[in-house]
């Protein structure tokens, strides 16, 4: 009997923290929507595909109607495509179709035609390389194009010195991202509540230190731990695992940095939306696994339907995750990653400033 | 010594002036306003936690706000100490107004909140040291301050263990130590006493009398009758939001025009409880369960027709005398104890 009352008083209890009460449910339901969406549109129809034809004749244009019919293909310049490949990293490769190809292939005399590849892409690689399989077979019938003799292909990697990755490559700097947001969310949310339970907020807020001052002190210790972390974890990628950390030290420790001040920063607004300890790992576990998977840490970013590629765009996870594979995969300079650094530090200013209006120590 | 024998001895002499209460350093006429309260209002929505308060505070004063829990008394304090933001009126703590000026004001006051505010992992010593270079006392003097206080309060030899591992009467004593290493001008202290041992509220007492000696200014909260009779030169009895008396504790007895109460125990539920009104001198009658306390001018006067009205009750009444306590004086004014 008294357990039974026991069992209802915990009961009432929970069902008192509604907010809490209704994220068991709401939180596994939006993850099963976001890895659901990103998993139903697994076609290669939305890969970005661009084809400098410098031929114009007859093969060139067979080459790519095959590839229309598997890929987004856009018939561009060499420039354009280009920038697609290596600067904004929207296509995963370049196809070069060279000047005179038609005319050699039709007198018998072999040819050569560039995959230029983005290998930090390389799911979107891998599915382009199976098409040229496909192709193959398929372009046969319009007059055996790809007849190894004749037509050879090289790849070539337009960002880095590497060819080719595994997928560790795309989950230890995405397994490390999410686990240091996870512990910055959970450290800042729990360590601000914690101060009110210890009534020490009480004491600061009517300290003669401003608002800024003890937010920011207080992140400040975030961002060392959490910078640290995630350079541990890392490295432990890279001497367990061989995983690149691209050419300069310094670039990787200041894009860190910037990933653990953009969300330690982020950490400051779930600390405050969440009020209660038990609404705190709800809302911290759906802010996390949210931001891992439409950020592009469970799977590779250019994976996801366009939509969420979209809204994605918004988010710190996506940014952190293409300044590490700039670094790490492209082998890119701190000043051609800085524009990315940039939206990080002003994503973590402006959660800072939303996290001072939030979450106030006094009314004065 | 307790409110009786201070009233008895005001009684049996002078008048309300006997009652003996040590002087501040600070010569009375040098004293400088270190409170002003005027007006200060604080209201949730329809709820109206604190209404037109209005007192001031010398240095070298403790002034005493003394009510039940839910009076008003932290609102009031959290005002004053610059959390909360008044609905209307406003406090100058030295001439600096505590919502325009407000870093000065922070800079001049030491809280004591009522709950224990201590980082419990770090030590007596860092916890103090850390708040000291919050309220930015210098590196070179802090080492010096930190070793004063612990010493004050008594911790010199647990200063570097834990908070956590502390007994509630020494993190009380460390919870003052910390809001004072600023040295602070008027020291705010929220029911510093709540929940402690004797030997650390005897501490407390001392601390405070010290203060208050070295010239600092004290408002002190407290429900804690004893406490207020103890520590307080003039006393605001607060209740509902409202101050509903201020003075000297003799004075505010005095005004009370009733000096002493009469508890009578052991009547029937049949008795004429309106008859006790009639009898001369009875300035209020509180009727409880089987018994009613009178609060009477001169209990001399009143216990002959107090005699006659429970003459058919002689065997089962008993009568007891009392000089009026703060105790009954808020019961007094309110109709309510003061605990509940």
């Amino acid at each position: 009997m008294k357990l039974l009352r026991v069992m209802l008083k915990d009961l009432r209890l929970i069902a008192r923290d509604r907010s809490a009460l209704a994220s068991l449910v709401v939180v596994p339901i939006i993850i099963i929507l976001v890895v659901a969406e990103t998993q139903s549109e697994i076609g290669t129809q939305s890969i970005l595909f661009p084809i400098v034809n410098e031929d114009e004749g007859p093969v060139a244009n067979a080459l790519i109607k095959v590839f229309r019919e598997h890929l987004d293909v856009r018939v561009v310049d060499r420039a354009t495509a280009e920038r697609l490949v290596a600067v904004e990293n929207k296509a995963p490769a370049m196809l070069v179709l060279p000047a005179g190809l038609s005319k050699r292939y039709l007198t018998n005399k072999a040819s050569k035609i560039e995959l230029l590849t983005d290998p930090a892409q390389w799911a979107e690689l891998q599915a382009i390389r199976v098409i040229f399989l496909l192709a193959d077979r398929e372009a046969a019938s319009l007059g055996d194009p790809f007849e190894e003799e004749l037509l050879t292909l090289e790849e070539r990697s337009l960002t880095g010195r590497r060819l080719k990755f595994t997928s560790l490559e795309q989950n230890i700097p995405g397994f490390s991202v999410m686990f240091v947001l996870l512990s910055l969310i959970f450290s800042v949310a729990f360590g601000l509540r914690d101060e009110e339970v210890w009534g020490t907020t009480r004491r600061l807020a009517v300290a003669p230190v401003s608002h800024f001052t003890i937010l920011g002190g207080k992140l400040a210790a975030r961002l060392i731990v959490g910078t640290v972390q995630l350079l541990i974890l890392l490295g432990f990628g890279h001497w367990v695992y061989g995983l690149s950390l691209g050419r300069s030290p310094v670039a990787m420790v200041v894009v860190a940095t910037c990933i653990v001040f953009a969300m330690a920063c982020f950490s400051m607004i779930i600390a405050a939306i969440a009020r209660t300890r038990e609404q705190i790992i709800p809302v911290g576990l759906s802010a996390v696994f949210i931001l891992a998977a439409l950020g592009g840490c469970w799977w590779p970013f250019y994976e996801q339907p366009k939509w969420m590629q979209t809204i994605a765009h918004g988010l710190m996870t996506t940014w952190s995750m293409f300044a590490i594979h700039d670094v790490m995969l492209r082998d890119r300079t701190l000043l051609e990653v800085a524009p990315k650094l940039a939206i990080l530090l002003a994503y973590g200013g402006l959660s800072f400033g939303i996290g001072m209006r939030l979450f106030r120590y006094s009314e004065l | 010594m307790g409110i009786g024998s201070n009233v008895l001895e005001a009684v049996s002499s002078a008048g309300p002036s006997v009652r003996s209460c040590p002087t501040s350093a600070v010569p009375r006429l040098d004293r400088r306003v270190a409170l002003r309260v005027n007006g200060l209002r604080k209201a949730y929505g329809r709820v109206v936690a604190v209404q037109d308060l209005s007192f001031e505070i010398t240095e070298g004063e403790v002034f005493g706000l003394l009510g039940p829990n839910g009076a008003g008394k932290t609102t009031t304090i959290s005002m004053i100490a610059t959390q909360l933001r008044p609905t209307a009126g406003d406090a100058w703590v030295f001439g600096h107004s505590v919502q325009k000026e407000t870093k000065r004001v922070r800079e001049l006051i030491g809280l004591v909140p009522q709950d224990i505010s201590l980082y419990p992992q770090l030590t007596a010593r860092e916890n103090i040291k850390f708040f000291g270079r919050m309220y930015g006392v210098p590196r070179e003097k802090l080492d010096q301050r930190v070793e004063e206080l612990l010493e004050l309060v008594g911790l010199e030899n647990r200063q570097n263990e834990p908070v956590e591992e502390f007994s509630g009467g020494m993190k009380r004593r460390l919870n003052l130590a910390v809001s004072l290493v600023h040295e602070p001008k008027l020291v705010l202290l929220d029911e510093p006493t709540v929940g402690v041992d004797p030997h650390s509220r005897e501490k407390i007492f001392s601390i405070v009398r010290t203060l208050r000696d070295n010239g600092t200014a004290l408002l002190y909260t407290t429900h804690y009758m004893e406490e207020a009779e103890r520590l307080c030169d003039r006393i605001g009895i607060m209740d509902e939001g409202k101050i509903i008396a201020m003075g000297p504790l003799m004075q505010l007895l005095t005004n009370a025009g009733c000096s002493e109460v009469i508890d009578v125990r052991g009547l029937p539920p049949s008795f004429d409880w309106k008859s006790l009104h009639e009898i001369p001198g009875v300035c209020r009658v509180e009727h409880f369960d089987s018994g009613a306390r009178l609060f009477v001018s001169r209990a001399v006067h009143a216990l002959t027709p107090l005699h006659g009205r429970l003459a058919r009750y002689a065997d089962q009444v008993t009568i007891e005398i009392a000089p009026l306590s703060l105790e009954n004086l808020f019961l007094q004014l309110t109709g309510k104890e003061l605990r509940d």
